[in-house]
């Protein structure tokens, strides 16, 4: 399929996604696979800021617990927290060269086999709400058109974020953000339960409670709630 | 951002440790200035079971929980169910939304509620409730105001719900190193929370509070104890837990 096909797939399922009911975590998990593949990039993710400027993992795209943790490595120091602070993106960022200015970031993110990493902002109108997070195996640098598709995909997850189901008026942003981390904790502790319950990885986890969201047409934050509350996941065919 | 003022008033709260209900008269009129309201309460629970802490126009506040739950509407329960913000600015425009709620409340001399989840993931520990006599919304700094006195409550919500103020704490002083607010812990924490809750065989609210008892008990960061339960070198229902 050409490049461009594959974007025009992603902008319509996007697209697609946003006029219907959807879930907020899931539409952000889809488009950091999209990114992967539209991109060429080796891994992805996007961070939200809470309330108090704080960065939070939100979605990547593979629920790895070591990917997770470059991003939450970021909520000190990282290419995403300068995105967000400066609302500038950071591109082609070499690892090596960089290592200074995010030691801890740098040192992770090269044990994973990254030697580049990129940050592009979520942007609404004045306002940075978060950061589009990519990472780079190899030598080839991110070519303009790629970071401008980038922008673009950061863009759409933007609007989905704002256009979560619950909230009627559009504008409240802080209370938008709230609700997404909130969605994203209820994963994690359905993770917890299912990794506790079944004797598998928290990674392994989330694979199963995506399928089973997927299956039965759930949201999959509502079945994660459902399922952190003791719900046992066979029986949950609707939520 | 946080205003200077909120961020005093959340550092109160946190402090507050097992004493009282950890938010003093002047830390709630600092709030409530703050948010621009003339009352702020907290309901966890409802019925015979609920507490309702309430700071301000007391009286106000404490109708207008009971009413929530005697009529089964308004804005506190449409905020519990859907597990988001709801803000009204104008109850006068809302009398379809709630028909029996917002006469109740205009003549309580309510005329603007804004009601927060008080919630971590999963676990809903009830609402915030603000209101005010005159009508007009929440400014955006307001909002992000009240979101994080919210973030703050939940916590101390969660140690009185689950009865851990009742424990004795070594000192008299409550934790505060690591006791910071739910969205700032790590996602490990929020897995062994879940995984705590399976071995336990307790609530996920429950869970969170042992794993923090843990923590604080062996003079360990939560974050390093969250993560020895997700790689599985420690289970809280193991010996000398």
């Amino acid at each position: 399929m050409s490049r461009e096909r594959a974007l025009t797939e992603a902008l319509v399922e996007a697209a697609d996604t946003l006029v219907d009911d959807f879930d907020v975590i899931d539409f952000l998990h889809t488009l950091a696979k999209r990114c992967v593949q539209l991109l060429g990039v080796d891994a992805a993710g996007l961070m939200l800021a809470d309330q108090s400027g704080v960065l939070h993992a939100s979605a990547a795209s593979s629920e790895n617990a070591r990917l997770m943790e470059l991003f939450e490595l970021q909520a000190d120091a990282g290419p995403c927290l300068d995105c967000y602070r400066t609302a500038t993106p950071v591109v082609n960022a070499d690892l090596d060269t960089n290592a200074h200015h995010w030691p801890q970031f740098a040192e992770a993110a090269r044990a994973h086999g990254f030697v580049s990493v990129h940050a592009l902002p979520l942007r609404l109108r004045e306002t940075v709400i978060g950061a589009l997070n990519l990472f780079c195996s190899g030598p080839e640098p991110l070519g303009e058109d790629d970071v401008r598709i980038g922008q673009a995909l950061a863009d759409v997850a933007t609007i989905g974020i704002l256009a979560q189901r619950g909230l009627e008026q559009a504008d409240l942003i802080a209370a938008q953000l709230q609700t997404a981390l909130n969605s994203r904790i209820a994963i994690e502790q359905a993770k917890g339960v299912l990794a506790e319950r079944h004797a598998i990885s928290v990674d392994e986890a989330f694979v199963v409670l995506r399928r089973h969201a997927r299956d039965n047409n759930l949201h999959l934050s509502d079945l994660a709630r459902a399922v952190a509350n003791g719900a046992p996941l066979a029986q949950i065919s609707e939520v | 951002m946080l205003s200077d003022q909120m961020a005093a008033v959340i550092a109160l709260v946190g402090g507050g440790g097992d004493k009282g209900v950890g938010l003093s008269v002047a830390a709630a009129g600092a709030a409530a200035a703050a948010l621009g309201v003339d009352g702020i309460c907290a309901g966890v629970g409802t019925g015979p079971e609920g507490v309702v802490l309430a700071w301000g126009r007391e009286e106000t506040s404490t109708a207008l929980e009971e009413a929530a739950f005697t009529l089964g509407e308004g804005p506190g329960r449409d905020c519990m169910a859907a597990g988001v913000p709801v803000l009204v600015d104008d109850l006068s425009g809302a009398m379809a939304r709630w028909p029996v709620f917002a006469p109740f409340a205009m003549d309580l001399g309510v005329r603007a509620i804004f009601a927060l989840p008080l919630r971590i993931g999963a676990i809903s520990v009830g609402t915030l409730l603000a209101h005010r006599g005159s009508p007009g919304s929440l400014r955006g700094g307001q909002l992000i105001d009240a979101l994080a006195l919210a973030d703050a409550l939940t916590m101390l919500l969660l140690r009185r719900a689950t009865r851990e103020s009742a424990r004795p704490t070594a000192g008299g002083e409550g934790p505060s190193a690591g006791w910071a607010a739910p969205v700032t812990h790590r996602l490990e924490v929020h897995q062994a929370t879940g995984m705590v809750s399976v071995q336990l065989g307790v609530s996920l609210a429950e869970a969170l509070v042992r794993l923090r008892a843990y923590a604080y008990a062996n003079d360990r960061s939560l974050n390093e104890v969250a993560a020895d339960v997700v790689s599985r070198r420690l289970r809280l229902d193991g010996p000398g837990s």
